[in-house]
């Protein structure tokens, strides 16, 4: 494959070098999929302190998540790809908040909502876990305290778009660098 | 403050000085006048004290308020490191006393437990236990409560350093030393253990409850706390005075206004300012919209949990309207950070008065639609009547305050035993039940929704048009920005607040006023610095979660389900 | 001052006949809410739910979101790097190095102002600790990060572009529009940055600074010009 330098033409599109139909359908189904996944992501609400009375306002008719197809909420990690942090993980949660991302399905995406779940917010203190990503990767970042529900529909929304584009999510990547590290 | 023993007492102090010298236990208690009278007791003496206290007809100190630890180690004028601060407060009388049991420097800081005198003190005491490493003989179950298992030191005491975290892995957990072995047989059944939580739907926020079944039917049951304590008040210790404010909104987040006002209506009283009506009637009005919605939460939130759904959108309505109302006074929804020592943060907006009254006629309306649907409803009734009974005598041994001791029957309410603002002028009834199940909690919570309306009704009709939010005092209320940005001396006071913060008098106060969940008292102690020497939260919460556990012992898991909903455990207040 | 209202009374404990047929409530349930359900079938237009993000809420001005930092009229910023809104931050995410000014007139200036977004709990103290009336919060709030390194916002995410439409408009601040005690002089020089009064006028030229309506992040195209590019995604535990 030459790569494409400056004044070299490029190769004409030949379907039978870039491996035909069949190559065309997976791309398009991995779109589809990747699709589909966006648009139907089922929360589950790992809601411990303000935020998650914020999350209720999100849920809730004013805001209904369920026009981005993710109002079915789920409380068992078993049924659900997106965890929603919501509020301050202390020490003694990490634990509980591992366990709960071990058991949900992959792909599975996280987002931290507020600055206590991201960073610890302004508890720099001896209980309160500095940021969730010491426990579990995270791939949005919500700021807020706590956020307003537009802004974590926010970013649900660029959430979304990440999938959409087909970027995979944290842990995966956390996964085949582990693997290539061995 | 060691040397008010020589200025007269006040009446209340004197009359307590007069009683004890009266009683065999004269030679051993030490009566001082501070904001409330004090009583000084030794380690050794205090069980005997404590049974006087209660039981005395002209005491009668009936309800366990508080215990807060105290190090001393940083702070001139007391005579040991440690002290034991315990409030209680006298239903029949209606007073509040102090009592200071001063521990000898030991290594070891011990004081006998009092459990039995007051059932309240346990999971207080656990607390203190936890955060200062007092020693409690005699405690039942003695363990650490707030922090996780792993946890080395105690935090609250002044030479630990405030960020040092302790690494925590899921085999530190430690269960109820009962629910780790099987169980005798009861019957033909086999008893099993059921842990529920840290995070389950039903346990709003993070608790964790270990129960032990026989059969349908809880026979013993444990909470384990601890999984949101985000260390409040040490972070009260390293910040300024006004600094903590933002921190007091995440208490009790559902209600975030109330807890702003109690905490800066303690530093005002150290302080001896006076806020201008027209701002006291603000944090009033905004006090009981935000009443309002924690009792919105707390019963949508219950009804879901016992399946009727659509009360939960009709009651997070009203939220959002009165979400608008806050966001237009100050800028956020739900953590406000509004008030100021000796303030607002900012006058109301141009629209205050007809908005809150687009309020008052909308909420009504919700409230009306919840009662249809839920009141009279037999399938409510049959889940919600007759389970998590408490007696009144219960609810006052387990120092229970707030809606909950009012189903039971005591119409105990702050708002109108030591009424604070205007609440003596308005024109507003105390709700009580008297059955003290889930229904009757459920009951109150709605009357005492409508009672808020009526009393924002009078504040508004009251409320001036115009005239100051905050005190003028600028030692403590931050200068107008155009005199900042154009006087000389304004800059010189905001420089001095902002870079050096409130000095507040050194000394101590415990103040309360009625939160949404019952109580809520802080006591705040100043060494003349630029922060909190150390702030105390009384949250009405914990002694409710403590005695959960018992209410829910002969009942089955949904009913229990039920009563953690109506019991309204907010876990940020809870363990703070 | 009045007395004790007995709920219990009120609500007598014993259910009528009717009531404890189970049916009759039934439908008078379902009465509830099938009037809310026509309600909004026929208007519809005023259903409470917020159709974000094609609509917004309309936040009141005083809304604190993203901080901005105003500037001159020249353009530098009105910030002299005195730290006093680091000093009343109860949260500690903002970092200032302070420099000394090339114009004698202006002492000195911040060479860094981070603000750690995800630190910071918008409680507004460090607009009410500015002396300079350097630092004021926006109405715009959203942000959303993919990393920890991109939510420290430094000078040129935070400065006001002269001129320029501020997102969404202004929110917490000391001064309003309509507030008569605004002072003349360098204070007063901030209007650059358009407020409320001036939306109108900038209606007029075609920008909303509201956008009740129109384009929101999902018509935005991923690698378009709206948003940067986040840095490759970096495992936490991968780095040690």
């Amino acid at each position: 494959m030459p790569t494409s330098g400056k004044g070299e033409p490029l190769p004409a599109y030949d379907p039978k070098a870039a491996g035909g139909a069949a190559d065309f359908f997976t791309t398009r189904l991995e779109t589809m999929v990747a699709w589909a996944r966006a648009n139907s992501l089922w929360p589950l609400p790992f809601a411990t302190a303000c935020c998650g009375i914020e999350f209720m306002s999100v849920v809730s008719s004013h805001y209904d998540l369920s026009r981005f197809g993710a109002e079915v909420v789920r409380f068992s990690p078993r049924q659900a790809d997106l965890l929603i942090v919501a509020g301050t993980v202390v020490d003694k949660l990490g634990p509980t908040l591992r366990k709960i991302y071990d058991q949900m399905p992959e792909p599975k995406w996280v987002i931290s909502m507020g600055v206590c779940a991201s960073s610890g917010g302004f508890y720099r203190a001896y209980h309160v876990t500095q940021g969730i990503d010491e426990i579990v990767p995270v791939d949005v970042y919500v700021p807020g305290c706590p956020p307003t529900p537009e802004e974590l529909m926010y970013g649900i929304l660029e959430l979304q778009r990440k999938i959409r584009s087909g970027e995979k999510s944290r842990d995966d990547r956390s996964a085949a660098a582990a693997a290539a590290a061995r | 403050m060691s040397s008010v023993e020589t200025v007269p007492l006040a009446p209340a102090a004197e009359k307590l000085r007069e009683r004890f010298a009266r009683s065999p236990l004269s030679e051993r208690v030490a009566v001082v006048d501070l904001d409330l009278p004090t009583l000084e007791v030794a380690p050794a003496d205090w069980p005997a004290v404590a049974r006087f206290l209660r039981d005395d007809s002209e005491c009668a100190y009936d309800l366990f308020l508080d215990l807060a630890g105290v190090d001393n180690a940083k702070r001139r004028g007391r005579p040991t490191r440690f002290e034991a601060v315990y409030h209680l407060h006298s239903l029949p009388r209606s007073e509040h006393v102090r009592v200071k049991v001063i521990l000898p420097d030991t290594a070891e800081p011990r004081l006998p437990s009092v459990v039995d005198v007051w059932p309240a003190a346990n999971w207080f005491e656990r607390e203190a236990f936890d955060l200062y490493g007092f020693d409690f003989p005699g405690h039942p179950n003695l363990r650490r409560i707030l922090v996780h298992d792993a946890f080395v030191g105690h935090p609250l005491r002044k030479d630990y350093s405030p960020g040092q975290r302790w690494f925590f892995a899921e085999e530190d957990l430690r269960m109820p030393s009962w629910a780790t072995h099987t169980e005798e047989r009861a019957g033909h059944f086999e008893t099993q253990t059921l842990s529920i939580g840290p995070s389950h739907p039903a346990t709003h926020g993070i608790v964790h409850l270990v129960a032990r079944l026989d059969g349908e039917r809880i026979k013993r049951a444990e909470t384990q706390i601890g999984y949101m304590h985000r260390c409040f008040e040490k972070m009260a210790e390293t910040h300024t005075w006004n600094q903590v404010i933002p921190f007091c909104d995440r208490l009790n987040y559902v209600s975030a206004m109330i807890n702003g006002v109690g905490y800066v209506k303690t530093v005002e009283k150290m302080l001896g300012i006076e806020v201008p009506d027209r701002g006291r009637l603000v944090r009033t009005i905004l006090s009981e919209f935000s009443r309002i919605m924690d009792h919105c939460v707390d019963i949508g939130a219950n009804l879901v949990d016992i399946g009727a759904l659509t009360n939960f959108w009709y009651l997070y309505q009203p939220r959002e309207g009165i979400y608008g109302l806050l966001e237009a006074c100050c800028g956020a929804r739900l953590t406000v950070s509004y008030v100021r020592v000796g303030g607002l943060a900012i006058d109301v907006p141009e629209d205050f008065v007809p908005r809150c009254r687009a309020l008052l006629e909308s909420i009504p309306k919700f409230l009306n639609d919840v009662d249809r649907l839920v009141t009279r409803n037999r399938i409510v009734r049959n889940r919600l009547a007759g389970t998590g009974v408490i007696t009144k005598e219960q609810a006052i041994a387990w120092g229970l305050t707030g809606p909950v001791l009012r189903s039971t029957g005591v119409a105990y309410d702050v708002r109108r035993s030591r009424p604070y603002d205007f609440y003596d002028r308005f024109d507003w009834d105390v709700p009580v039940a008297t059955d003290g199940d889930n229904y009757a909690r459920y009951l109150v919570r709605m009357e005492e929704m409508r009672q808020s309306l009526s009393i924002i009704r009078q504040a508004l009709d009251v409320f001036p048009e115009s005239g100051p939010v905050s005190s003028d005092d600028w030692h403590v209320v931050l200068p107008p920005k155009d005199a900042v940005y154009h006087d000389m001396e304004s800059l010189i006071f905001h420089f001095k607040l902002i870079m050096e913060g409130i000095r507040v008098p050194a000394g101590e106060r415990y103040d309360w006023i009625e939160g949404a969940n019952g109580e809520l008292g802080f006591y705040a102690i100043s060494d003349g610095g630029a922060g909190p020497y150390r702030v105390k939260v009384r949250p009405p919460c914990f002694p409710m979660m403590a005695a959960y556990e018992k209410i829910i012992i002969g009942g089955t898991i949904s009913d229990a389900i039920a009563t953690l909903g109506t019991l309204n455990i907010i876990a940020g207040e809870l363990e703070r | 001052m009045s007395g004790i209202v007995d709920v219990s009374i009120k609500q007598p404990r014993k259910l009528t006949f009717a009531e404890r047929l189970y049916l009759p409530e039934i439908v008078k349930g379902m009465g509830v809410t099938i009037r809310h359900l026509l309600r909004n079938i026929v208007s519809i237009r005023n259903l409470p739910t917020i159709l974000y993000p094609e609509k917004r809420r309309d936040y009141s001005d005083r809304f604190r979101g993203k901080h901005i930092l105003t500037t001159r009229d020249d353009g530098t910023l009105k910030c002299v790097a005195c730290y006093m809104c680091a000093e009343a931050c109860p949260a500690e995410c903002i970092t200032i190095v302070a420099g000394e000014h090339p114009k004698i007139a202006y002492e000195k200036y911040p060479v860094v102002f981070d603000i750690d977004m995800l630190r910071c709990v918008f409680c507004g103290f460090c607009v009410d600790a500015c002396p300079k009336d350097a630092l004021w919060m926006t109405r715009n709030y959203e942000m959303a990060f993919f990393n920890r390194e991109e939510a420290i916002f430094g000078i040129d995410k935070l400065i006001a572009k002269p001129g320029l439409p501020v997102k969404d408009g202004m929110g917490y601040r000391p001064y309003y529009p309509g507030d008569g005690t605004r002072p003349p002089g360098d204070a007063s020089s901030s209007p650059v940055i358009p407020g409320d009064g001036e939306r109108e006028k900038w209606r007029e030229k075609g920008i909303d600074l509201h956008h009740t309506e129109g384009p929101g992040p999902l018509n935005r195209s991923l690698d378009g010009s709206g948003r940067e590019q986040a840095a490759a995604p970096q495992h936490p535990m991968a780095k040690s």
